[in-house]
């Protein structure tokens, strides 16, 4: 049966008030229930639980033993505090990265949807933040749950009633904005690259844990790797959350700008990443659309 | 009797050809499967710079971490160590274990037991290929990790080093056989424990520090992970620190040995057991569990 234009438009909700809201809705929200779906409808919910938590707890356990091993001392100190901080909230830069860009290759190679999901919903990137709000909850649930053992077994100088809540809110989301605006551009790289390009993701990963100062102020980085890192606005997301959680960062670089040219910063190079980003995206995305390379599978 | 002598022989024969042509068919497959990681992936270099960038990356991370701790100098070292084995324990989690589930996706599981081969010939030959493939782009991450941050390894005795880390990955392609038997019954729920088996197991073999750290009963229980014994002897033979180690060398090496032979068994009992069990519920190519 043919679908007249002014139907389609209607569907698609050209020309309704919040037409396009409920347009990227009707592909995000799906998108997250699915993501939430394939993390754990494997097992029980005890079972995912655990597998969930298990990962970063013995993650941070090695940096703890490090600590240890390295310095001789306990862990009630300020310096222990920043490093086992900063490398659980890590944790969520690692989680949208790589949550964002394996989608493609797990719908694309594995579930051989992508075409569907590419025909079916309202613009990829609704689907791709969807599918990323699954990683973020689960990720969330390791993080509170590292505070909370960092606090109950291991002394974490973290107090609460010092920390600015409202700071770091703001710094926190500005990050996430940026975290996800990367994750789309790596997200349409895939588009144009085999399975075994899933690392990526977690080479730039590992560059943002070595360069913007999540474990060890970026004091201790060769200077050119200093002024790279002062572009970067994980650096500022780094150095927002610790002043929001503690105060002060880690950094004595950073320490002479204030907590508003802290955020000045993040906000600037989160608007640049973000447009970068966008761009990325839609140029790999055009790009894989006219070589065909959307539904292609690599079979090694 | 003489006809009788003659059937004998001939049926002897026909054995030997028999047997002669099974060895012959397994080891074209090994071959045939090492093949695609030995050459093809080798081709594409892309993949090579990345393989050895990512490793760079988190050793350049934790001997900062160690520098700004003010950690002494060999701890460097511990580190560049630890990353060399992590590639291979990677290899062993996502390339030997975790493989029979892409090849059950995209179709190559199906075919490879219809073959008149052993599964355990794919399996010899993923690994022969997986170490080859691991080997260039861990050797390049640890001449290069060396060279950034200037650590210094005292091997006195080389061929004690080659002997133990081939004990290790023995052991390790031995345990990736037989986590690999697990994927031709389960799904997503194996490729959940394979990623369960990352950091906890770096945690438990001392990735990044001796293991004797974890304390005596920890460490202990440890030990019966086979990267926990390799690492503790690599770093015992490669650093000249005597209280560095957690049980001698010797010990290790004999763990490592009776864990290489246990493993591989393992793995060939598995393989035929879960094989079976697979064929009986229907799972065998059974996508997208």
């Amino acid at each position: 049966m043919a679908v007249s234009e002014t139907e389609v438009k209607a569907r698609k909700g050209d020309g309704r008030a919040g037409g396009w809201f409920r347009e990227a809705w009707r592909s995000f929200a799906p998108a997250a229930w699915l993501g939430w779906q394939i993390e754990s409808n494997w097992t029980d919910p005890f079972t995912f639980a655990v597998f969930t938590l298990v990962r970063p707890l013995s993650g941070a356990l090695i940096i703890v033993v490090m600590y240890l091993v390295a310095t001789r001392t306990n862990t009630r100190t300020d310096l222990f505090a920043q490093i086992y901080t900063g490398n659980a909230l890590f944790t969520y830069l690692g989680a949208v990265l790589f949550g964002m860009s394996w989608v493609i290759h797990e719908d694309r190679e594995h579930y051989e949807m992508i075409r569907y999901v590419y025909i079916g919903t309202s613009h990829l990137y609704w689907y791709l933040l969807g599918r990323a709000v699954a990683k973020f909850l689960v990720t969330s649930l390791s993080v509170v749950v590292l505070i909370a053992a960092g606090k109950l077994f291991l002394g974490l100088r973290l107090f609460w009633a010092t920390i600015d809540w409202v700071y770091f809110l703001i710094a926190f989301s500005l990050g996430l904005v940026s975290a996800t605006g990367l994750g789309l551009a790596l997200a349409g790289w895939m588009l144009l690259m085999a399975r075994q390009a899933g690392m990526v993701s977690e080479v730039a990963a590992g560059v943002f844990y070595l360069a913007c100062g999540f474990l060890f102020p970026i004091d201790v980085l060769p200077r050119w790797a200093q002024a790279v890192a002062r572009w970067i606005p994980f650096t500022w997301w780094n150095e927002g959350m610790r002043r929001g959680l503690f105060g002060h960062g880690n950094s004595q670089l950073l320490a002479g700008l204030s907590n508003r040219t802290i955020l000045i910063w993040l906000v600037l190079s989160t608007l640049i990443f973000g447009l970068l980003s966008l761009i990325a995206f839609f140029g790999a995305e055009r790009l894989a659309k006219r070589r065909g390379l959307l539904d292609q599978l690599t079979s090694f | 009797m003489t006809t009788g002598s003659g059937d004998t022989w001939a049926h002897e024969d026909d054995v030997r050809d028999t047997l002669a042509r099974a060895l012959r068919n397994n080891l074209r497959a090994a071959w045939g499967r090492a093949y695609v990681r030995v050459v093809g992936v080798n081709r594409e270099l892309s993949w090579l710079f990345i393989d050895v960038l990512m490793p760079l990356f988190n050793i350049a991370a934790y001997v900062y971490l160690y520098r700004s701790m003010g950690a002494p100098k060999a701890y460097d070292g511990f580190v560049i160590l630890g990353a060399l084995m992590t590639a291979y324990w990677l290899n062993v989690l996502w390339s030997m274990a975790a493989q029979f589930y892409w090849e059950r996706e995209i179709g190559h599981l199906e075919l490879y037991m219809l073959a008149p081969i052993s599964p355990m010939a794919i399996l010899f030959g993923m690994s022969f290929g997986g170490i080859f493939q691991t080997t260039i782009r861990a050797v390049a991450t640890v001449i290069m990790g060396a060279l950034i941050f200037g650590v210094r390894f005292q091997i006195e005795n080389p061929v004690a080093v080659l002997g133990v880390f081939l004990l290790t990955l023995a052991a390790l392609y031995g345990l990736g056989m037989t986590a690999a038997s697990l994927y031709l019954v389960y799904g997503r729920d194996a490729w959940n424990l394979s990623n369960l088996f990352q950091e906890p197991i770096f945690l438990l073999s001392g990735i990044n520090f001796p293991v004797k750290a974890l304390g005596f009963w920890t460490a202990a229980v440890a030990c019966l992970i086979p990267l926990t014994l390799g690492m503790d002897a690599l770093r015992q033979l490669v650093f000249d620190d005597p209280g560095i180690g957690f049980i001698p060398v010797g010990w290790e090496v004999f763990g490592l040995a009776i864990s290489a032979v246990l493993t591989v068994l393992a793995a060939w009992k598995a393989l035929k057991a879960l094989e079976d069990l697979a064929k009986r519920q229907g799972r065998l190519t059974l996508k997208w569990q």
